[in-house]
């Protein structure tokens, strides 16, 4: 079997080289969050109806999350859920079946499976913290570069590499392996029923009572069943590596704006 | 030998052991996790919100580090 993995469909978008997979299941998850949060707020009411009350429940989640912030609980809690809707919404869109739309290269799947996407969110979150640290404590922001002691500051440097790039490749990477898993058991029935195999299934198994084809039909319905374990097991990461992303997001913005250290 | 076939050879055997060792900490580690989030829940039943939440988020962060094994076997693929 061929896997691939980073390979994209390359199209020149009003002058730039986009990856026009990633660019339109990126579009459609946007246009999914804008609908719902324009539906869920359209009339508000004290007695909120259901889509409002799951709505308010999403928010009351990010406001409780970000209450070590203080003062900038508000707007940070505004901003992770932002985050948090992009990558749900983005993940569970890779298990729309959208592969069945033909591209010449790559296929249409998550927009977390290809590296730009994390990245430019990672590097967003890396500005962001940083951002709020200045603002918050001015200049002296920068002091922790060297506060347990003088020569930790190459480790101090360094963590504001390791920890976008950690944050960008953990997403990719569950999301890859994910996608990965799926084509791999979807393509474990198509090497395992041979010309071979069917005939002898056909003739010592089931003694002849069915046609070779209706075998081999049958035979790939049930191999396409197996990957279901794998997808539904995808629903859950989808979720949790939404929640460790805006969880870690928070915890470094715990750090840069909190004088604890 | 051949000097390809050698090299395909060390590839598949460096493919085999890079996900092989690499599951083998990662493994150990969410084992530990669960061990002490069912003792924690057998010791106090009405923790076990609070315990699960913060145990989704380990165990997410824990096969986060199996999973990059996967991507050096990819990379190993080329």
């Amino acid at each position: 079997m061929d896997i691939k993995i980073g390979e994209h469909y390359i199209y020149n978008l009003f002058g730039f080289d986009v990856h026009l997979d990633t660019l339109l299941t990126l579009w459609i998850s946007m246009l999914i969050i804008l609908l719902f949060s324009a539906f869920a707020t359209a009339k508000i009411k004290i007695v909120p109806n259901k889509i409002q009350t799951i709505f308010e429940k999403i928010v009351t989640l990010f406001v409780g999350m970000t209450s070590n912030l203080g003062k900038n609980q508000g707007s940070s809690a505004l901003v992770l859920m932002c985050i948090f809707l992009l990558i749900l919404t983005s993940n569970l869109l890779g298990q729309v079946p959208l592969k069945i739309i033909h591209l010449p290269e790559g296929e249409f799947a998550s927009p977390n499976n290809d590296l730009n996407t994390t990245a430019a969110l990672a590097v967003f979150v890396l500005i962001y913290y940083i951002y709020k640290g200045i603002k918050a404590k001015g200049l002296s922001y920068f002091k922790h570069y060297y506060k347990p002691v003088w020569f930790m500051t190459p480790f101090n440097v360094l963590e504001d590499f390791t920890r976008p790039f950690t944050l960008a490749l953990r997403l990719f990477a569950n999301i890859m392996a994910g996608e990965v898993m799926i084509m791999v058991f979807a393509g474990l029935i198509a090497s395992f029923l041979t010309p071979d195999v069917i005939h002898n299934i056909t003739v010592n198994l089931l003694f002849g009572i069915l046609p070779e084809n209706v075998v081999h039909n049958i035979g790939l319905f049930l191999g396409s069943l197996l990957p279901l374990p794998a997808m539904f097991f995808e629903l859950f990461v989808a979720f949790i590596q939404a929640l460790v992303f805006t969880f870690l997001t928070n915890a470094y913005l715990g750090s840069a704006v909190g004088d604890s250290h | 030998m051949d000097l390809a076939v050698l090299e395909a050879c060390f590839k598949y055997l460096g493919m085999g052991f890079a996900i092989g060792l690499g599951v083998l900490g990662p493994a150990i580690g969410l084992g530990l996790a669960t061990k002490t989030v069912i003792e924690s829940i057998a010791r106090q039943p009405e923790a076990e919100g609070q315990v699960s939440k913060y145990f989704y988020i380990g165990a997410g962060l824990i096969e986060a580090c199996a999973i990059y094994a996967l991507v050096v076997v990819f990379l190993i693929k080329g």
